[in-house]
């Protein structure tokens, strides 16, 4: 286990320097003049010059991109435009929101996931079993923005019973405050991956529920809940794993459209700011910071995948 | 004697890695110095249980597992040279236990015999669906059975579309591997027939690897025995079976459970008998020691030489000459 | 045989919903089981004989699956009593052994959890206790170093070895009946025998009744006192194992004898298989479903299936045939 752990945390290091020159190339590839853009548009020609040469852009793409990775490990993201001030320290104060809300939608995804996919397989063909497909179908065609628009439409403008909007500093209001302005962001982010994670279950639980250990268990007199329990599921969640890992990282990604739709303080809201002023830094950094979450996500789901299997396990 | 296979002191020698590098740190010798030949239109059986190296023997002699060691020939050549230019799969040919997993589920039987004449140009493009009319023919499946998909086929019938798949290339020789293992009885009959008229039709030879001795007493010319990667007795089928040499080829021809409610001798309640030798260290000595009743100290530090005990039958084992030994070995069967 | 059968199995049947209309993987089975007797069933893949005892032991997928008939055992009615009733049977009166003990054991548990789970869940035992048990039954059946097994995953030991823990995990709850559902069959040779003849010890000692089911006729001479053939979910002829050797009626059976390469005879110049192969179940052929293969078949064959027959006087060993044909032989 120790083995395999060492192996692939070291198979992230080339992933990451990939991840890396990817955000840097994005920065080179972005059209329009990073300077312009600082400078504004009544900049003249010379000052604009001043500051390329000041910012290293006129250096050969080689050498930007070490001088980038070198920035890089000192903790220098740049400065942000649209914040005026280092890129590092925009998204320092914001990460715990983004890591809070994800978080929160990833876990409440992934327990009614395997709960209501389980529930679904244990009768297939039954009217649970059908909702459950109906369902996935639903939640999984209708695009989370306006999903977000819609609750906030029915429960915060028609019911008026929680709130749209209006979180600036998480634990200012204390812990209630906070738990109402999530409930709407966190179900218009898990729903999607809610029915993807259940529809998963439901089909790894189907097919190992068919195995010969399910019927030894059945024919030694095992109650049916506890081969569920006990025989099922431990042999499916290493694919239902797999899908919560690529759903968590979708979160990541989407928390930038639910952010912004729920002014959320986090990282998404950051990005949706920094693409809206062309603040290339902060669009780099937020790239690179979502992307790094992803690659650690993905290690941390190959890991328990070997932990859930004996043979990776014991080697 | 003209041998359309020579095999030479054949080892297969798989790579054992460990550690965080993946560093080479042993090998499994999975085969580890068989030698024996298949004539032409020969039928050889190689028998022997799970890990004993057969099937390795098999895969490596149509270029599927690496040879490490040795040398094999077929038809002259060296295999390497044969797989070179290319001759090796017009020569050659395997066909596994489970058909069902060799043939692509999306495909009729038609489209598969198709496949492989136009992907070796066996025959002109022209002629291919007579070819495999001919090929499901000589088979014993009718022609119509060419649209149908693997899943719509018995047991026997997918067997029987392999060996055809395996026909069109006009090989010279085939590896059964463990073909009619997973064929009911009733079945397995049709299917052994089918290789000796295919083998008196069309000249083949054939490497038979099975555990069923009662079907390897069948079919073989010569039978080969294995275990633990090396070649412990082989001799013509007649005098293996009437007076084996090996204690393990005794223990095997023991243990076939004989249908006949009179005959119990075969059924016997013992204590697991210990674990075929680990092909990473096997232990010195012969490979047979840990399960033999009569290993001494000699068969626990000297590995035994292959010796022939008559014309065509070889036997390692240190105390194959033993009085003792050969008369507890003698009543093998009937 | 007498009214004291410890499992009575009565005019059984299986059926399931088919692409036109529902056909039958089991059709009329009948058979009893004495306590301490050793029934064998033998057939060819798919003439229904683990459907039979997958159906005693109600592990069918039950809406799919339609089963009819009475399964009689320790006083109750198996096919009508409630699923908790049914969960007491399973363990601790039916034990049951399936064919691939490497598919048949869960990967993600140690041997000692899975063997202990029912024992401490059921049989109030304490965890420890069960453990200890479990010990002692992995040595009843001659695993090496049981105690240490109870640790070990299944991947980590031999296909004997796994065939030994799941006969010890069928046992551990002192089942009256054991089935054996081609226990053997994915064993290497050597190890078949050793493990048949555990199972036959086994039966012995602890005084049980056993089911062995097989394809293999030479499997079950060996071990059983009486042998059911069965053929397209039938039962096609059943009688004391001796003489269904010495006297198979049914033309199935002696094909099937026939068709088997035999060590303890003298070769034969080629072998004799049963030609045609055995009949879709969806689309059965009319009448005796062995009749497109049977050397003996004539006119009225494919008009009606046939009764399983008791031939011979009322003394001699209960023998059954399903032929007309061969009831007006001369024996």
């Amino acid at each position: 286990m120790l083995t395999f752990t060492v192996r692939r945390a070291l198979q992230m290091i080339p992933v990451a320097f990939g991840v890396t020159l990817a955000t840097f190339l994005l920065g080179q590839i972005i059209p329009g003049d990073q300077a312009a853009a600082l400078l504004g548009p009544s900049s003249s020609e010379q000052e604009r010059q001043a500051l390329r040469e000041e910012m290293g852009l006129n250096e050969p793409v080689l050498t930007q991109y070490v001088t980038y990775l070198g920035n890089l490990f000192t903790g220098d993201l740049g400065r942000s435009l649209s914040f005026g001030r280092p890129v590092m320290s925009v998204l320092a104060e914001r990460i715990a929101n983004t890591v809070l809300l994800s978080g929160t939608a990833i876990v409440v995804a992934a327990l009614l996931g395997v709960a209501i996919g389980t529930w679904a397989a244990m009768k297939p063909g039954s009217v649970r079993d059908r909702g459950l497909t109906v369902g996935v179908l639903f939640f999984n065609s209708i695009p989370s923005f306006w999903f977000g628009l819609v609750l906030i439409m029915t429960f915060s403008l028609g019911l008026r019973l929680l709130p749209a909007t209006g979180m600036t500093s998480i634990g200012g209001g204390g812990v209630v405050d906070v738990v109402a302005h999530m409930v709407l962001p966190v179900i218009t982010l898990a729903a999607w991956s809610l029915a993807v994670i259940a529809r998963m279950t439901r089909s790894a639980v189907l097919e190992v529920i068919g195995n010969d250990y399910v019927r030894t268990a059945r024919s030694r007199g095992v109650g049916e809940m506890r081969v569920v329990v006990r025989h099922v599921l431990p042999n499916a969640l290493p694919s239902v794993v797999t899908v919560i890992g690529l759903q968590a990282g979708f979160l990541l990604s989407g928390a930038v459209l639910t952010e912004t739709v729920f002014s959320w303080p986090g990282i998404g809201l950051a990005l949706y700011q920094a693409i809206s002023t062309r603040d290339i830094p902060l669009i780099q950094g937020g790239i690179l910071l979502i992307a790094i979450g992803f690659v650690l996500i993905n290690f941390l789901v190959d890991t328990l995948q070997a932990y859930f299997n004996p043979k990776i396990k014991l080697a | 004697m003209t041998s359309d296979i020579v095999v030479e002191d054949l080892r297969v020698h798989f790579p054992v890695r460990s550690g965080v590098l993946r560093r080479v740190v042993a090998a499994a010798r999975a085969v580890d110095g068989v030698s024996f030949t298949v004539p032409a239109r020969g039928i050889v059986s190689l028998v022997g249980e799970s890990g004993s190296g057969k099937s390795t023997t098999g895969r490596a002699l149509i270029g599927l597992a690496p040879v490490t060691g040795g040398r094999v020939r077929l038809h002259g050549e060296d295999l390497a040279t044969r797989r070179a230019d290319g001759s090796l799969p017009r020569l050659a040919q395997i066909v596994y236990q489970d058909p069902f997993a060799s043939l692509n589920p999306r495909m009729t039987v038609g489209a598969v015999l198709r496949e492989v004449l136009t992907v070796h140009r066996i025959v002109p493009r022209e002629a291919v669906g007579k070819r495999v009319a001919e090929l499901l023919d000589q088979v014993g499946l009718r022609p119509e059975l060419a649209r149908r998909y693997p899943h719509e086929l018995s047991g026997g019938q997918r067997q029987r579309v392999a060996i055809a798949r395996a026909l069109a290339v006009e090989p010279r020789f085939i590896v059964c591997d463990e073909i009619v293992s997973a064929l009911d009885v009733s079945i397995q009959g049709q299917i052994v027939n089918l290789l000796q008229d295919l083998r008196d039709r069309l000249d083949l030879s054939y490497l038979f690897i099975a555990h069923d001795l009662s079907v390897v007493r069948h079919i073989s010319d010569r039978v080969v025995v294995m275990y633990g990667g090396r070649i412990m007795e082989a001799a013509s089928r007649d005098d293996l079976f009437a007076s084996p040499r090996h204690p393990y080829t005794h223990a095997l021809l023991r243990a076939v459970p004989l249908p006949d409610p009179r005959r119990k001798e075969n059924i016997t309640d013992t204590r697991p008998r210990a674990e075929p030798p680990d092909p990473v260290a096997p232990p010195p000595g012969c490979r047979f020691q840990r399960t033999c009743p009569f290993a001494t100290d000699q068969c626990r530090t000297a590995e035994p030489a292959t010796v022939a005990v008559s014309d065509g039958h070889t036997v390692a084992c240190h105390r194959h000459d033993d009085p003792a030994v050969i008369a507890a070995l003698a009543p093998a069967t009937v | 045989m007498s009214s004291q059968a410890l499992l009575d199995v009565e005019r059984l049947s299986v059926a399931y919903p088919g692409r036109d209309r529902p056909f039958r993987t089991v059709d009329d089975v009948s058979f009893r089981v004495a306590p301490g007797e050793a029934l064998g069933i033998v057939g060819e893949s798919g003439c229904g004989k683990s459907q039979t005892m997958l159906a005693v032991l109600r592990l069918l997928p039950s809406p799919v699956a339609d089963i009819s008939g009475a399964i009689r055992f320790g006083g109750d009615d198996l096919a009508g009593i409630p699923a908790k009733r049914m969960r007491a049977v399973r363990g601790s009166g039916i034990g049951l052994v399936s064919q691939d003990a490497l598919s048949a054991l869960n990967p993600a548990m140690t041997i000692g959890a899975q063997m202990a789970e029912p024992l401490v869940r059921y049989d109030g035992m304490r965890r420890r206790a069960a453990l200890e048990r479990c010990a002692e039954l992995l040595d009843l059946v001659g695993l090496p170093g049981a105690r240490q097994r109870l640790g070990s995953y299944p991947h980590e030991l031999s296909g004997g070895m796994r065939q030994r823990v799941l006969i010890a995990m069928a046992i551990s709850r002192n089942p009256k009946v054991l089935i054996a559902d081609e226990p053997t069959t994915a064993l290497d040779v050597t190890i078949q025998a050793q493990v048949l003849g555990l199972i036959d010890r086994l039966r012995r000692e602890l005084g049980m009744a056993l089911i062995l089911i097989s394809h293999d006729l030479g499997v079950v001479a060996g071990i059983t006192d009486r042998i059911a053939v069965m053929y397209a979910g039938r039962i096609v002829e059943t009688a004391s194992t001796t003489d269904l050797f010495d006297r198979p009626r049914h033309p199935y059976t002696r094909a099937l004898l026939a068709s088997m390469p035999r060590m303890d005879e003298e070769l034969r110049e080629r072998l004799r298989p049963i030609p045609g192969l055995p009949p879709d179940l969806e689309q059965p052929p009319p009448g005796c479903a062995y009749h497109p293969r049977c050397l003996l078949a004539r006119a009225g064959c494919e008009q009606s299936m046939p009764q399983l027959v008791r031939i011979g006087a009322g003394g001699a060993p209960d023998h059954r045939v399903r032929c007309p044909v061969v009831l007006e032989e001369t024996p």
